[in-house]
C-alpha cells in the first residue's frame, strides 16, 4: 500500500484531531489553531511521518504537546467559567439535562490544569492506557495516573452533593 | 461498578466531540513544494488563514495549484505550462502603501505571521517568484490598491504582459481593483492571496466590519467568526510597528 500522501492524511486524520483539540482546548477557535499549527509541523516532517505505522497518533502527540506548552496571546487570554458561552448543541431528546450537563463538564475541564485536562481526554475520550499517555505527555506512567487521580477528584468534588446543613449550629 | 464521575465525563467528552463538524481540510492546502523552510511555514500560514477565510470550504487546488488547461488558455503562462511545478515555488511578500516591500512572511506562530524584514536577499526571492502574492497594508485611511509582484511594486493591476512575465495567470484580472476598492472604500486593510485560479480578498473595513471577495470572480464568501478572528489576527501582524510579531 503507498504511503498516504499529506491531504489524504488531512481528509482522515484532520477531523479526528479538531475534535480532540476541541477537548483540550475547551473551545474551537483555540481548537483549529492548535490544529493548524500541527499540521505544519507534520507536514514539515511529512517524509519521515508518512512512513510510520500510525501517523495520527504522531500528529495527535505534536498537537498534545503544543497545547501544553501553548503561550496564549494576550487578546485571547483564557478566561475559564462555569458559564460557557458554548456552541448550541444538536436537537436531541433530552436536550435541556445533556446541555446543562455538557456545559457544566466543559466548565469544569476547563478549569483543571492544562497537564490533568489532557491526561482526562487521552484516558476517557482517547482511551489510551496509561503507559500510552505517558508517552504522548513525555512523563511516566505513574505520573499520568496522578494526573488522572487528580483530575478525577477535582470533578468529583464538584458532583459531590452540597453537605447538609441539617443539625449544624 | 462503573464510576458515576467517569461515566459522566464520558459522555460528556463525546458530545462536545460531536458538536459540530470541524472545520477541517485546513492542512490540505499548504503549499508543498517551497523549497525552504521558512517559505514553506510561510506559505502554510498565509494559506490557512485564506482557507478559514473560505469558510472552512476549502478547496485543496486553490493553494496546491494544478494549472487547468481552460486558465492556461486564457491567460498562457509557457514556464509554468513547460513546468507546473514552479508555480509551488512562491515567494510572499508584503508592501505598505507606500510602495516599500515592509517583509516577507517568514514563520507561523500560534495565529499570527512573523514578517522579516525587507532586503535585498527578499527582493531577488521576490524577484525569482513564479506567482505574485499580494498583501496590501494601508499605513493610513484612504482606499489603495498596492500590488507587490516581484520585486515591483505597482500602485494598479499589472498588465497582461506583466503578468505573465512574472507568471501569474490571473494577476491581471480586470475585476481585481474595482474590488479592492469596493472592498476598501474608506480605508481599512486588507489581505490578499494571489493564486492562478483566483486571488481571495479578505478585507477588514473602518468599524471592524469584515468583508471577502474572490478577486478573480467577484464572488462574496460569507464571513465566518473564525475568520473573522484569523483575519484580524493575521493582520495584527502585518501592522508595520512588528507589534504582531509572534
Amino acid at each position: 500500500m503507498p504511503d498516504p500522501s499529506f491531504e489524504e492524511f488531512v481528509a482522515v486524520s484532520g477531523p479526528r484531531l479538531a475534535r480532540y483539540a476541541r477537548l483540550l482546548a475547551g473551545d474551537w477557535a483555540l481548537a483549529e489553531d492548535l490544529v493548524q499549527d500541527t499540521l505544519v509541523t507534520v507536514h514539515l516532517k511529512w517524509k519521515r511521518v508518512q512512513k510510520m505505522d500510525h501517523p495520527e497518533a504522531y500528529a495527535k502527540k505534536v498537537l498534545t504537546r503544543r497545547f501544553l506548552s501553548w503561550k496564549r496571546l494576550r487578546s485571547s487570554k483564557e478566561a475559564p467559567s462555569g458559564l460557557l458561552a458554548d456552541r448550541p448543541a444538536p436537537a436531541a431528546p433530552d436536550h435541556g439535562i445533556a446541555s446543562a450537563e455538557r456545559d457544566e463538564q466543559a466548565g469544569m475541564l476547563a478549569a483543571l490544569p492544562r497537564r490533568q485536562r489532557a491526561v482526562l481526554v487521552l484516558r476517557y475520550h482517547e482511551d489510551m492506557p496509561y503507559e500510552q499517555i505517558a508517552e504522548v505527555l513525555g512523563c511516566t506512567a505513574s505520573t499520568a495516573r496522578v494526573h488522572a487521580a487528580n483530575g478525577i477528584a477535582a470533578l468529583r468534588a464538584v458532583h459531590a452533593p452540597a453537605p447538609s446543613r441539617e443539625g449544624a449550629t | 461498578m462503573t464510576d458515576p464521575v467517569e461515566e459522566s465525563l464520558r459522555r460528556s467528552l463525546a458530545r462536545q466531540a460531536a458538536e459540530r463538524d470541524p472545520v477541517i481540510d485546513l492542512g490540505a492546502v499548504l503549499a508543498r513544494s517551497a523549497r525552504r523552510r521558512r517559505t514553506r511555514r510561510a506559505a502554510a500560514g498565509v494559506a490557512l488563514a485564506c482557507a478559514a477565510g473560505l469558510g472552512g470550504t476549502v478547496v485543496p487546488s486553490l493553494l496546491n495549484p494544478e494549472p487547468r488547461p481552460e486558465t492556461l488558455a486564457e491567460n498562457p503562462v509557457p514556464s509554468v505550462a513547460e513546468d507546473p511545478k514552479r508555480l509551488q515555488r512562491r515567494v510572499l511578500a508584503a508592501v505598505g502603501n507606500d510602495g516599500r516591500l515592509v517583509g516577507s512572511p517568514t514563520s507561523v506562530g500560534p495565529g499570527v505571521i512573523g514578517l522579516s524584514e525587507a532586503g535585498p536577499l527578499l527582493a531577488g526571492r521576490a524577484r525569482r517568484a513564479g506567482t505574485a502574492v499580494v498583501i496590501d497594508v494601508p499605513r493610513e485611511g484612504g482606499a489603495t490598491w498596492t500590488m507587490s509582484v516581484g520585486a515591483q511594486t505597482l500602485d494598479r493591476p499589472p498588465s497582461e504582459a506583466e503578468a505573465r512575465a512574472l507568471g501569474s495567470a490571473r494577476a491581471s484580472s480586470p475585476n481585481a481593483r474595482p474590488i479592492a476598492e469596493q472592498l476598501l472604500p474608506g480605508g481599512g486593510r486588507a489581505l490578499a492571496y494571489g493564486q492562478p485560479q483566483g486571488v481571495l480578498g479578505v478585507a477588514v473595513l473602518p468599524g471592524g466590519v469584515l468583508a471577502t471577495a474572490d478577486i478573480a470572480t467577484g464572488a462574496r464568501p460569507v464571513p465566518t467568526p473564525e475568520m473573522a478572528s484569523l483575519a484580524l489576527r493575521v493582520l495584527r501582524a502585518l501592522e508595520p510597528d512588528g507589534s504582531g510579531s509572534p
